[in-house]
């Protein structure tokens, strides 16, 4: 990709806010690796929003404090809506919700969709939520076997064939592992684990530094979607559902470096 | 469905929210939290089941902020809030700061205009979509992304100058700032 490729700060944005969908943020990662000062540009971008989080997330892991807790433990004065009327209010919101979004971005659009689909209510959110929690396990497995000095993974890659025939059996549905050597990491093996009772795929990755990465995947019939960023202790992920799998990259990495990995994943079992 | 139990969940998260708001000025952050919460548990019959309680509830904790901003207009928030900060509330961050300093992005974040203020923390800090804050906000999606992105520059501008101000520490890791020809002069 060598066409000049002029982006605005719009879009820059919705880039880092993960509001582009995989086509677009593939685009402005070409734009980024045309010349170091766009890639400086997004870094700042990035650094400005994580300055943010670092500044104001321990807020989160604060006790709430016996004045908010009073007013929340206080009897309930309103019955709930009658159940006929909460049905109506909810067709009416998954109505709204599937005519809006916007041109730039799937999530919208892949949520509405989910949810009209589905027969029970469901929060509004709950598609991105139940993929964040999939990324946050991915995280938790990640910290778990990229401390391993002995056993890091189950499989390794020299037996890559039954690596692969092994997991793809179990997964029920063909699995491959990307050659990330671009990036300067190698595969060294896998594992089966459990997701929530279902079969999912773990391959870690190691660079010359000794980092590690790794690429968790599980079986997945949802909607395609964008690249997401989800935090965790001692690592943070990407995720992305990219049918029939749904994917989440972990690693304790630069978002930048993390992203740029991830895209790599996902042109790589793409195409 | 205990909306309930959904509102106490979510009640970390305003409470960041509000923190934000008021450059972590805590008590202030915790008073707009208690009437946001009081608010909404008053109203819980207007939550329309299906849609995002953690939207809903920075709903409200905007508007009382709004509320009470225009209820002490008089009274700039400014004063003395960033002695304040430069003392005790985050006295026990490390300062190996790598890009940015957390004080200069906090007294940036207080020299936004609201509008910009509110959607950079939004989506920046609350991780909401453009949609979501759109929704929040009662404004268009292309208003939330204007307003982001001058904010985000804007905050960018002040940073930089605060580094390259006398006395103050400057960070040779910081990158060259770019900034698009269009970048509108806000004062």
């Amino acid at each position: 990709m060598t066409r000049a490729y002029r982006v605005t700060d719009s879009e820059l944005n919705a880039y880092v806010d993960g509001e582009l969908d995989v086509a677009a943020t593939a685009e402005i990662e070409a734009w980024r690796s045309a010349d170091p000062n766009n890639a400086a540009r997004l870094a700042a971008l990035c650094a400005d929003k994580a300055a943010l989080h670092d500044l104001y997330d321990e807020v989160l892991d604060e006790a709430v404090p016996a004045a908010l807790q009073n007013v929340l433990n206080r009897p309930r004065v309103h019955p709930p809506a009658p159940t006929w009327l909460r049905i109506a209010a909810g067709v009416v919101v998954l109505l709204v919700g599937g005519a809006g979004g916007w041109g730039l971005r799937d999530w919208q659009a892949a949520e509405a969709t989910v949810v009209a689909t589905t027969a029970t209510p469901v929060v509004q959110n709950g598609v991105r939520e139940d993929y964040q929690a999939f990324a946050k396990r991915a995280i938790g497995a990640h910290v778990v076997y990229s401390a391993e000095v002995l056993h890091p993974v189950e499989v390794g890659i020299a037996k890559e064939a039954h690596l692969l025939g092994w997991l793809s059996k179990r997964l029920g549905t063909p699995v491959r592992v990307p050659d990330l050597a671009k990036r300067g990491f190698a595969v060294i093996g896998g594992r089966l684990l459990a997701d929530q009772g279902k079969p999912a795929a773990q391959f870690m990755y190691e660079d010359q530094a000794g980092r590690r990465v790794t690429i968790y995947v599980r079986a997945d019939q949802g909607q395609k979607t964008a690249f997401r960023l989800v935090g965790g202790t001692g690592a943070s992920a990407f995720y992305w559902v990219d049918a029939p799998l749904a994917y989440a990259l972990a690693g304790d990495l630069a978002r930048d470096e993390l992203l740029a990995i991830s895209l790599d994943v996902y042109n790589a079992l793409s195409l | 469905m205990d909306l309930r139990q959904d509102i106490a969940v979510e009640t970390p998260r305003l409470r960041r929210y509000a923190r934000a708001l008021y450059r972590g000025d805590v008590a202030a952050a915790d008073d707009l939290v208690q009437d946001a919460l009081e608010r909404a548990l008053g109203r819980l019959h207007l939550f329309k089941p299906g849609s995002s309680m953690r939207a809903w509830l920075l709903t409200i904790t905007r508007n009382v902020y709004v509320n009470d901003m225009r209820g002490r207009a008089r009274r700039p928030l400014e004063t003395n809030m960033d002695e304040d900060l430069d003392g005790a509330a985050f006295s026990h961050r490390a300062v190996q700061d790598d890009t940015l300093n957390v004080r200069d992005l906090n007294r940036a974040l207080g020299q936004l205009v609201e509008d910009q203020r509110e959607v950079v923390l939004l989506v920046g800090l609350e991780d909401l979509s453009y949609k979501e804050t759109a929704d929040v906000l009662g404004v268009p999606v292309g208003t939330v992304m204007s307003r982001l992105s001058r904010g985000r520059n804007h905050l960018r501008r002040l940073m930089d100058d605060a580094g390259q101000q006398p006395g103050a520490p400057s960070n040779p890791l910081r990158p060259t700032p770019l900034r698009p020809a269009t970048l509108r002069k806000l004062t």
